[in-house]
């Protein structure tokens, strides 16, 4: 599903990415973790189609097209979704109205009818029950004086509702309290599916426990230094990252 | 006599004292003596002081050059149109059934207005006729409020008025029905001075449209004053609407009186007028007294939109606050300056003013200027103003969810002008405004 080689993106004069190379199939989970400032937001960014961030060298395949073309609400049409790690508010615009637009732009570019109001109203309903998102956040505006961790829900709830092919994560799981971490994890587990792929972005293993890893990366100046199975995150959680960054700088990834 | 002055070629150039001599001329032998003192008061004062140059602080940001040097013709009777009358049906802003008092240039129109339906006790009628009949409400508030030396414009209303609205709600009364005051203008070329007076005794409820509208596109020159005298715990909502045409000199001033516990709310949307300004002021006489001023601009082509407001606060104990929006586009050029005064004896004021305007144009301009003459010592005062432009990082949020960065674009500038539009008063010419507004919104950012 998603194929990358050797991808070089700056920001600014900054270069973040330094040859970065990842393959996520269909139906895979795939974590990421690293140090701060170690580029994974960058990456999150880059795939999302971010005007700040350029892409300088490699490429990205998602769906067996190249994608570093794409405006990002191209991206968005053809199923990627980023849970942002700072969500943005728009005053003025309701939750319900922002997604309906967006759910619509998407419905179309897939040839099928759009929603109206009342029918999407409906959906919405559903998904919130699912995730135990309060029903007065639908008409409040976008994430507009949210709580941090009603942000995070919030973006988990426009992937359910959007239902993307590849949804990225990034620290969902900061900010959340024990339950919406519970619960937001079961919503990411029942979107869990052999034709979506997911990358999680993540600080803590705890999250690991409840949306159970294919394989874990540790990313670190901008390169995947070390990849590995589920215990990978355990393993990162005792001893720290110092013992995966040095040889990093030697040797390529994975 | 007076149709054939109202029938005179256009002056240019320096039409007002004509005007004030062509006045106290048709008044002379009509009218109480205690208006004839307000229209000498008014007519003194603007040949003592004249029109303000920029050299004036509070017309530094806007000239009025242009529309000194426009020759005005003054209407000086009424006239009837059946355009009018088929134009006026159209301005409901949402009220179709609501009761309407409606001025055609400057005066009263019978037949337009419907006054049927109000409460026992409510006198809604024209300011003339109030004069007459109900003096004891009229004389002791009427150049009261808005004095008549306060501005050129305040000056020039005073002296040359002929009719307006007066509304008086007795003590207690809560009338639920929103009123409609239309004034319509109509003639090109016209000067006219409507005049409207607001009283509410205690505890009485009023919510009112204040609309200012257009059949044409002409050039022509509303200069409205508006008073509006609360009772203790008196409510006064208010929209005022600015919809006139696109060629229209627009100047206003309102003041309101509250006594203690009184509570007035206007809320000002222009999209009319190719000059607009308006000094909207709140004395807050009793404590706990409150004023809410809203405000939401569209501004575009040439058009000069400026909202003065001064809040007097001169008690303790009350709070007020101030949210004024501005969409700009063109070359369009919006001035807002807010005057707070905190007297020494009006601790425990919180007072909140906030300016927010959104660039839509390169060549639009915009003023701002808070001004916070605070004497008390124990007190919350915060302002802020922001002029910018569409927030990038909000428009690729809305790309990454799927939406055309156009749309993204009017999709955030009609949730700008949203922001501040769900705060109005008035819900069904609020939605009307919505409704109005959304489309024209949407293209305005789209096309940024
Ligand atoms: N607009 C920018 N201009 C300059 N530097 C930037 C910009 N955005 C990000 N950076 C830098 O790029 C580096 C990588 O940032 P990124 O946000 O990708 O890190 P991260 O791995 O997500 O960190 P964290 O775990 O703290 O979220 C950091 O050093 C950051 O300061
Ligand atoms: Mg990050």
């Amino acid at each position: 599903m998603l194929e990358i080689k050797d991808l070089h993106a700056t920001v600014g004069k900054k270069e973040i990415l330094k040859g970065l190379s990842l393959s996520v199939k269909a139906g895979e989970v795939h974590a990421i973790m690293g140090p701060n400032g170690s580029g994974k937001s960058t990456l999150a960014q880059v795939l999302a189609g971010h005007p700040a961030y350029a892409v300088t060298g490699g490429t990205i395949t998602y769906m067996g097209e190249d994608l570093a073309e794409k405006s990002p609400e191209d991206r968005a049409k053809e199923g990627i979704f980023l849970a942002f790690q700072y969500p943005v508010e728009i005053p003025g615009v309701s939750n319900a109205y922002f997604l309906r637009a967006g759910y619509n732009e998407i419905r179309k570019h897939r040839g099928e009818p759009e929603l109206d109001a009342m029918d999407f109203n409906k959906l919405l309903k559903e998904k919130s029950k699912v995730l135990h998102i309060d029903e007065s956040l639908l008409n409040r505006p976008v994430n507009e004086g949210f709580s941090g961790g009603e942000k995070k829900r919030n973006e988990i709830f426009q992937l359910a509702v959007l239902e993307p092919k590849l949804a990225i994560l990034d620290e969902t799981d900061s900010g959340l309290d024990i339950d919406a971490l519970r619960a937001v994890s079961e919503g990411v587990n029942r979107l869990r599916s052999k034709d979506r792929a997911f990358l999680v972005v993540t600080h803590y293993q705890r999250l690991l426990n409840y949306i159970v890893p294919d394989f874990v990366h540790v990313l670190s100046e901008g390169r995947i230094v070390k990849s590995g199975g589920k215990e990978l995150a355990l393993e990162l959680e005792k001893r720290g990252y110092d013992w995966v960054k040095a040889p990093a700088a030697a040797g390529a990834a994975r | 006599m007076s149709a054939s002055l109202a029938a005179a070629p256009a002056i240019l150039g320096g039409c007002w004292p004509a005007h004030l001599d062509a006045m106290e001329r048709a008044t002379a032998a009509r009218g109480p003596s205690w208006v004839a003192e307000l229209r000498r008061a008014g007519a003194a004062a603007f040949r003592e002081h004249g029109f303000p140059s920029t050299a004036d602080e509070e017309w530094r940001y806007t000239s009025v050059e242009t529309l000194v040097k426009t020759g005005f013709r003054q209407s000086l009777a009424a006239k009837k149109d059946a355009l009018v009358a088929n134009t006026a049906k159209l301005f409901t802003f949402g009220l179709e059934d609501a009761p309407r008092i409606v001025i055609v240039d400057g005066f009263y129109s019978k037949e337009l207005s419907k006054l049927d339906g109000l409460p026992a006790g409510v006198v809604v009628c024209s300011l003339a006729e109030a004069v007459e009949k109900h003096r004891a409400l009229v004389e002791p508030r009427l150049g009261r409020l808005a004095k008549p030396g306060a501005t050129a414009f305040a000056a020039l209303n005073a002296a040359l008025f002929q009719d307006g609205a007066f509304v008086h709600v007795p003590e207690g009364k809560v009338v639920d029905a929103p009123l409609l005051v239309l004034h319509i203008s109509h003639e090109s070329y016209l000067a006219s001075h409507p005049r409207h007076l607001f009283a509410l005794g205690a505890g009485a409820q009023l919510s009112a449209v204040e609309a200012y509208a257009s059949p044409s596109c002409d050039l022509y020159f509303t200069n409205a004053v508006t008073e509006a005298d609360l009772g203790a715990g008196a409510r006064l909502s208010s929209i005022r609407l600015e919809a006139e045409s696109g060629n229209a000199f627009h100047v206003a001033n309102t003041q309101a009186r509250l006594a203690a516990g009184a509570f007035f709310q206007e809320a000002s949307a222009v999209t009319g007028a190719e000059f607009f300004r308006h000094d909207l002021g709140a004395f807050l006489g009793g404590e706990r007294a409150e004023a809410v001023f809203l405000g939401l601009s569209l501004a575009s082509g040439h058009q000069h939109v400026d909202h003065h407001t001064v809040i007097d606060h001169a008690v303790p104990n009350c709070p007020s606050r101030e949210f004024y929006k501005a969409i700009l586009n063109g070359r369009s050029h919006v001035v807002f300056n807010g005057k707070v005064f905190v007297r020494q004896d009006a601790q425990k004021t919180d007072a909140k003013q906030t300016n927010k305007n959104l660039l839509l144009s390169d060549d639009a301009r915009v003023d701002t200027k808070p001004q916070l003459e605070i004497f008390a010592d124990d007190v919350k005062c915060t302002h802020g103003a922001t002029v910018g432009q569409l927030d990038e990082e909000m428009v690729y949020y809305c790309r990454s969810r799927g939406l055309a960065p156009e749309i993204a674009r009017g999709i955030l500038t009609y949730a700008f002008a949203r922001d501040v539009l769900v705060q109005f008063p008035v819900p069904a010419t609020r939605d009307w405004l919505d409704r109005s507004l959304v489309q024209r919104l949407l293209e305005a950012g789209r096309n940024a």
